[in-house]
């Protein structure tokens, strides 16, 4: 016996969602709940969770709430484990049977960065698209527009009508999206902290990206293995460097200082006095002086002492 | 509703069909001839990175409690693997590939996954042929660029990926390129040996008495009005520093 095509089959029967079976379903108990959905109106639908749909095991899509305004009936799915939501519109006046649409969730503003690689440093989240998208192929109309009312909608309790769990598709963690470039933020001569934080050099970078040799930086890539290496050799890449690398665009040094470490310049610092230089000097005292130290306040106290010298006539002092 | 007398609800339809094996996979086991009864399993979607086509069941490893599924493709690559608690089964079985990323998922009637506890503890293998799932249960992911960092470790890191220099090495960027230094962190042991709230930053001798030292660093005493021809002080460099002294008798 030949069958009715797909499409055709769907419009008297749940799918895609699973079977509800009238009152009370071994899904969703909860019969007070319960609000009829006409089989004819939806009769395939699939999506495809991307990376900020982090959906998991557990979680689910269902159609949430349709609403009527007119001729026009909106579609709204919802999924348990994000707050964006499918939208669908049909203009029941005009639509095709087995009219398709594809649809993607508008982004809920979240985050603006991820706490999780510093409390007070804003790593972006490179979010462009929606955290899912998906179809939807509806049929006839007439049970439905029968049931809403001109200016009312339709609210269905989550669980209610779930889509069949294998029209879902699952893309999270399966690419990389972007690479933001960071860098621990260096330590600074003078800065009573010990600096933990990072600050962003490029963000949401994507694209046909490349790394390359930088100071004291040799990278190998190796096909065979997938990997690309870095070690850091003397000399290798762009060689030593002969100036400090910034470690973000914007990165200035602390005030009254050129160093980005804030640290002085060579010859800034007394290295050597009268030329004599080492871990320690000692002044001393020779003839007509006396050098006493007094470690206790870091004093050398220098007097003046002629009492090894030949006096003539009054004593000096 | 009068509508499913004449078309059976989607479970119930396939419930007792080969769905979501090919009609030519007879579900038989190697080792033992096992079958995978009808019904078990009433829907597939699978989408594991790198898989090619021809998905299939490739093996179910059966312990005490648990049965660990095995899909593979016509590579006989092993793709993902999914673990059910034959003591408490669910209806949806998640499949992961090796770095835990979601490969796809058996839609099971639970009741049923208890036949695989009365199989042989062990390794039950399948061919292509007797376990293949139907081309629609499998959704090829686009190549479509990186998927992942690995580290040597194994832990992958996908979606937005944070590159940070740290302990010496600093990472910059122009356009596409990413550039890796090793240039070291002057005060790095500062930072790793020194707690907080001990620190005082250090002051540096850059002047006395208001002058600083000349571009090597050098900071000169001299006697004063050394040009007097009378002076007698002399400051006079000795093996370990300076001496004051004045000269005559």
């Amino acid at each position: 016996m030949s069958r009715a095509p797909a499409y055709n089959e769907n419009q008297y029967r749940d799918y895609p969602f699973i079977t509800v079976v009238e009152p009370i379903d071994s899904n969703f108990s909860n019969a007070a709940l319960f609000e009829h959905l006409p089989s004819a109106a939806i009769v395939d639908f699939g999506c495809i969770m991307d990376l900020d749909a982090e959906f998991g095991e557990g979680d689910y899509v269902y159609l949430s709430r349709i609403e009527r305004a007119g001729a026009i009936l909106t579609f709204y799915f919802s999924c348990t484990s994000t707050l964006e939501q499918l939208v669908f519109t049909r203009n029941t006046a005009t639509v095709a049977e087995w009219a398709i649409e594809w649809a993607e969730s508008d982004i809920i503003a979240g985050p603006s960065y991820d706490s999780s690689i510093s409390d007070n440093t804003p790593a972006p989240i490179c979010r462009t698209q929606g955290a899912w998208r998906g179809f939807l192929v509806t049929g006839k109309f007439d049970e439905l527009l029968a049931l809403v009312p001109d200016g009312s909608d339709i609210t269905f309790a989550a669980g209610l009508w779930q889509i069949e769990p294998a029209k879902i598709q699952n893309i999270y963690k399966h690419y990389v999206r972007s690479v933001t470039v960071l860098n621990r933020k260096r330590t600074i001569v003078t800065d009573a902290t010990i600096n933990s934080e990072v600050v962003v050099y490029a963000a949401c970078l994507d694209g046909n990206l490349q790394f390359k040799e930088g100071y004291n930086c040799s990278i190998l890539q190796d096909n065979a293995g997938n990997r690309i290496l870095f070690r850091g050799v003397v000399g290798a890449g762009q060689g030593e460097p002969c100036q400090e690398v910034s470690q973000s665009s914007g990165e200035a040094p602390p005030d009254d200082n050129p160093y980005l470490t804030g640290g002085p310049r060579c010859g800034d610092v007394l290295k050597t006095i009268n030329g004599k230089g080492g871990k320690s000097i000692t002044i001393k005292g020779g003839p007509g002086f006396t050098v006493t130290a007094e470690p206790a306040n870091s004093t050398l106290v220098i007097t003046r002492d002629l009492s090894q010298f030949t006096r003539c006539g009054a004593e000096v002092t | 509703m009068s509508e499913r007398v004449q078309n059976f609800e989607f479970r119930d339809d396939f419930r007792e069909s080969h769905y979501p094996f090919s009609d030519s996979a007879n579900r038989i086991s190697n080792e033992y001839r096992r079958l995978i009864a009808a019904g078990t399993f009433v829907d597939a979607i699978f989408y594991p990175i790198d898989a090619t086509s021809n998905v299939y069941l490739s093996q179910i490893d059966v312990s005490a409690q648990v049965a660990t599924f095995s899909i593979a493709d016509r590579r006989r690559r092993a793709l993902a693997t999914a673990t059910v608690d034959l003591f408490d089964p669910q209806e949806i079985i998640y499949f992961y590939d090796t770095n835990s990323r979601p490969a796809g998922i058996l839609v099971a009637a639970p009741l049923t996954l208890a036949q695989f506890g009365a199989w042989e503890i062990g390794t039950h293998t399948f061919n292509s042929v007797q376990t293949e799932f139907v081309a629609s249960c499998l959704k090829v992911p686009v190549n479509n660029g990186v998927r992942g960092f690995a580290t040597a470790d194994t832990t992958l890191f996908a979606g937005d990926v944070y590159l940070m220099g740290d302990a010496g090495v600093t990472l910059t960027a122009q356009g596409e390129v990413i550039t890796v230094h090793a240039v070291g962190d002057p005060l790095f042991r500062r930072r790793e040996c020194l707690p907080t709230e001990t620190f005082i930053p250090p002051s540096f001798f850059l002047t006395v008495n208001g002058c600083p030292p000349d571009q090597f660093g050098n900071f000169n005493i001299t006697v004063g009005d050394n040009l007097a021809a009378d002076t007698i002080v002399r400051i006079v460099q000795t093996d370990g520093g300076l001496e004051i002294r004045a000269i005559g008798t």
